[in-house]
C-alpha cells in the first residue's frame, strides 16, 4: 500500500488532472520549471491551499474533504521544510522556543517536551549549548538543519522539502543532502523532495516525476528517467543540464500559452497535428506498467547515451 | 596575438573600520584576454561579486586598499574613470531578474535607454535596435514584448532583458553574476548558448561569477577559486577541475552529486567571517581542511605556480 496516493487531483488556476503515488521510506523527485506547479502541488497535498477535485488518499484514507478539525490527527504525519532557512524561522523564538511548538500543538507538558527537544538536537548536529540561541546566530546550513528538526520533532510518514537546498553553498548543500537521506535510513520516512536541480534529484529520489504547466508528463523510477526518459520534455531537461555535454538546443520561449492540446507542444521539437488539437492521455508504457507519461509520441532521446552530470 | 584587456595587480578590498580595513579582497591578481572567459568559483562571501563591482565601484561602502586595475592597459584606480566604463565598455548582469528591472518602466525602454544614452541613438533608431537585440535573443514577438512591463514575462525573460541591456553597448566586457542561478534548466540553456554566441560575434570578454562548477566548464577556458578573499587555485578548466590541486577544489567537487549510490562527501566548518581571516595565522583553510598539518596553521601559503596551473596550497603537490 502507497503511504500517499493522489488521483486526478485539481485545484483552481494550476495543477491539472495529477495523479502518481508515494511508497513508504521511499523518496519522489518532483521537477519541472518555475511555474509548473511544484510547489502549488505541495500546499494542495498538505491542504494549505484549496482544490477543486481529486483524491488525497494519506494511508488510504481519503483527507481531500476534511475539515481543518478532521485534519488535525494528519498534520503531524505530514511536515514541510521551505526553501528559505532565513524566512521560515520566527527571529523572536530561540531554538528551544523553535523546537518545542510542535510539541505544544500537540498538547504535550513544558517538562516532557522539553526532554524530547534535548533527544532530538544530536541528529541533526546541533547542541543543547545552542537551545538558547536566535535564528540569526545560526548560519545558514545550521538554520536549514533547524528547519528540519522541526519538521522531523513530531516522527512525520511524510515530508515534503521544496527546494530544501537551492539556497545554500554547495559544501553546505552537502551536509544537507546527506542529513536528508540518514533520516530516510533513520525512520523509513517518505519524502516528496522539489528542486529545480536534476543531480540533486538524482542523489535523492527513487522515482520522478515531472510536471510542466501543471500537468504530469512523465512519472517513472529513477533509473529509467535517466536511461530510458520518453517525454520530449524530459529530454528537453536532460540535454539542457549544464556542462560539457550539454547540447545546444535554443527554443523559442513563447508568451502565448493557450493551446486545445497538449502544453508542452508548442516547445515540442517532434510536434505533430494531433498534439495541438487533442490533450494526450496520461497513460502507462504499453510494456512496462510502472512508466506513466502523457504524450501521444513517446520516443527514446535521439541520442540515448547515458546522462553524465 | 591576443592582447590583455583587464589586468588587476595584487589588488586589496577592504572594508573600512575604527582602526584600519577589514580586507574582504587580498592580494588579487588576474589577467583577461580580448575574446577570453574566466570563470570565478566560491562560496558566498568569499569575495567574488565584491570584485566585480569593485571594477564599477558599484560597493560604495568598499575601498581599494592596495593594488592596480588595468582596463585596455591603463589604470582605473580613479572613480570618474570606472564611473566612465559602467555599462558602456564593461557592463554588468545581476543576478535577480526579478529586482533589477525598473516596474514602472516599458521593456523596450528599458534596453533602448542604453542604445540612446551609450550610443547617442534617436528614440527611433533605438526602437530598432531594441527589436533587433530581442530578436537575437530569441523573444518570440519582439513588438508584442516591447509595450510590456517586466511583471507580464516569465523568470527567463526577464533576465533575457538584462542581457539585452548589458550587451546592447557592445561591451568589451561582460560582468556575468551569477547570471542563471535563478532560472530553470532548460531557460539556463538558452542564455549561455546567448552568450556564447555574442562572445564569439564580438569578441567579447566575460568574467563569469558563478558557484555552479558545471556551468563554468561549460563557459569558461579558464577558472579561479576564490576563499575568504584569495585567490587559492587558477588555471586552465581542464587543469583546476579536472585534476585539482587545491583541497578545497576538490571538496567542492566531491560535494556536488553525481549519482544515487554515491555518499557526498561536504567540506566540513564554515568559510571564515571577516574578523575570523584577521586573527587567523596561517592558511584560512586549515580548519576545514584533510591536508592540514602544523605549517598550515602556522604560515600563509602564496599562490604558485606548478606549469601554469596555480595554487595556493603547502601541500600542493602531496
Amino acid at each position: 500500500m502507497p503511504l500517499l496516493e493522489v488521483q486526478n487531483l485539481f485545484n483552481q488556476h494550476i495543477l491539472k488532472d495529477i495523479s502518481f503515488k508515494v511508497e513508504e521510506g521511499k523518496t519522489l523527485g518532483i521537477v519541472g520549471e518555475s511555474g509548473s506547479g511544484k510547489t502549488t502541488l505541495a500546499l494542495a497535498i498538505l491542504r494549505l491551499i484549496p482544490i477543486l477535485k481529486g483524491k488525497i488518499l494519506f494511508q488510504n484514507q481519503d483527507i481531500s474533504n476534511l475539515s481543518d478539525k478532521e485534519l488535525r490527527p494528519f498534520r503531524k504525519d505530514m511536515q514541510m521544510i521551505f526553501q528559505d532557512p532565513y524566512g521560515s524561522l520566527n527571529p523572536r523564538m530561540n531554538l528551544m522556543k523553535i523546537l518545542e511548538e510542535p510539541f505544544i500543538l500537540q498538547k504535550i507538558s513544558s517538562k516532557e517536551r522539553k526532554e524530547k527537544v534535548k533527544k532530538l538536537l544530536p541528529l541533526f548536529g546541533l547542541t543543547p549549548d545552542a537551545l538558547s540561541k536566535y535564528p540569526h546566530e545560526f548560519s545558514g546550513g545550521q538554520k536549514q538543519r533547524i528547519s528540519i528538526a522541526r519538521a522531523f520533532a513530531l516522527s512525520p510518514k511524510l515530508v515534503i522539502a521544496d527546494e530544501p537546498v537551492s539556497a545554500l553553498d554547495v559544501s553546505i548543500q552537502a551536509q544537507i543532502l546527506n542529513l536528508i537521506r540518514k533520516l530516510q535510513d533513520t525512520f523509513q520516512t517518505s519524502y516528496l523532495f522539489i528542486s529545480h536541480d536534476i543531480s540533486v534529484i538524482r542523489y535523492v529520489s527513487h522515482h520522478i516525476l515531472v510536471l510542466y504547466q501543471g500537468r504530469v508528463m512523465e512519472y517513472v523510477s529513477r533509473d529509467k528517467f535517466f536511461e530510458d526518459a520518453q517525454h520530449p520534455y524530459s529530454h528537453l531537461l536532460l540535454e539542457s543540464l549544464p556542462g560539457k555535454n550539454r547540447k545546444a538546443k535554443t527554443l523559442t520561449e513563447s508568451i502565448e500559452t493557450s493551446v486545445t492540446g497538449c502544453v508542452f507542444a508548442l516547445r515540442c521539437p517532434y510536434k505533430q497535428d494531433k498534439c495541438l488539437e487533442v490533450i494526450p492521455e496520461y497513460r502507462s508504457l504499453p510494456n512496462d506498467p510502472e512508466h506513466l507519461i502523457a504524450c501521444h509520441y513517446p520516443q527514446r532521446a535521439e541520442d540515448s547515451s547515458p546522462i553524465t552530470l | 596575438m591576443t592582447s590583455i584587456l583587464l589586468e588587476i595587480r595584487d589588488l586589496t578590498v577592504g572594508f573600512p573600520q575604527k582602526d584600519g580595513f577589514a580586507p574582504a579582497i587580498q592580494n588579487l591578481s588576474l589577467k583577461i584576454e580580448q575574446g577570453e572567459s574566466l570563470g570565478l568559483v566560491g562560496e558566498s562571501g568569499c569575495g567574488k561579486s565584491l570584485l566585480a563591482m569593485t571594477l564599477l565601484d558599484l560597493q560604495p561602502a568598499s575601498r581599494i586598499v592596495n593594488g592596480d586595475i588595468l582596463f585596455k592597459g591603463e589604470s582605473v584606480i580613479p572613480l570618474e574613470k570606472r564611473h566612465a566604463l559602467r555599462g558602456k565598455d564593461i557592463s554588468m548582469i545581476f543576478q535577480e531578474p526579478m529586482t533589477s528591472l525598473n516596474p514602472v518602466m516599458k521593456i523596450g525602454h528599458q534596453i533602448g535607454e542604453v542604445y540612446e544614452i551609450h550610443k547617442k541613438y534617436s528614440s527611433e533608431e533605438a526602437r530598432k535596435a531594441t527589436l533587433e537585440m530581442m530578436k537575437s535573443l530569441h523573444f518570440s514577438d519582439p513588438e508584442k514584448v516591447f509595450d510590456k512591463y517586466p511583471h507580464h514575462l516569465s523568470g527567463g525573460m526577464r533576465q533575457r532583458v538584462l542581457i539585452a541591456m548589458a550587451l546592447a553597448s557592445d561591451p568589451l566586457l561582460l560582468l556575468a553574476d551569477e547570471p542563471t542561478t535563478a532560472l530553470d534548466v532548460t531557460i539556463q540553456s538558452q542564455i549561455l548558448d546567448i552568450l556564447k554566441d555574442h562572445q564569439k560575434k564580438m569578441n567579447m570578454s566575460t568574467l563569469f561569477i558563478s558557484h555552479d562548477l558545471n556551468i563554468v566548464s561549460d563557459m569558461c577556458q579558464k577558472v579561479m577559486v576564490m576563499y575568504g578573499g584569495y585567490i587559492v587555485e587558477s588555471g586552465t578548466v581542464e587543469d583546476v577541475l579536472g585534476s585539482p590541486l587545491h583541497p578545497y577544489t576538490l571538496g567542492l567537487l566531491n560535494s556536488r552529486p553525481k549519482g544515487f549510490h554515491q555518499t557526498l562527501e561536504p567540506i566540513p566548518g564554515l568559510p571564515p567571517t571577516l574578523s575570523e581571516r584577521q586573527t587567523t595565522k596561517g592558511c584560512l583553510f586549515a580548519s576545514r581542511c584533510f591536508k592540514a598539518t602544523d605549517i598550515c596553521l602556522d604560515q600563509r601559503p602564496e599562490l604558485i605556480s606548478y606549469q601554469d596551473h596555480w595554487s595556493a596550497c603547502h601541500h600542493a603537490t602531496s
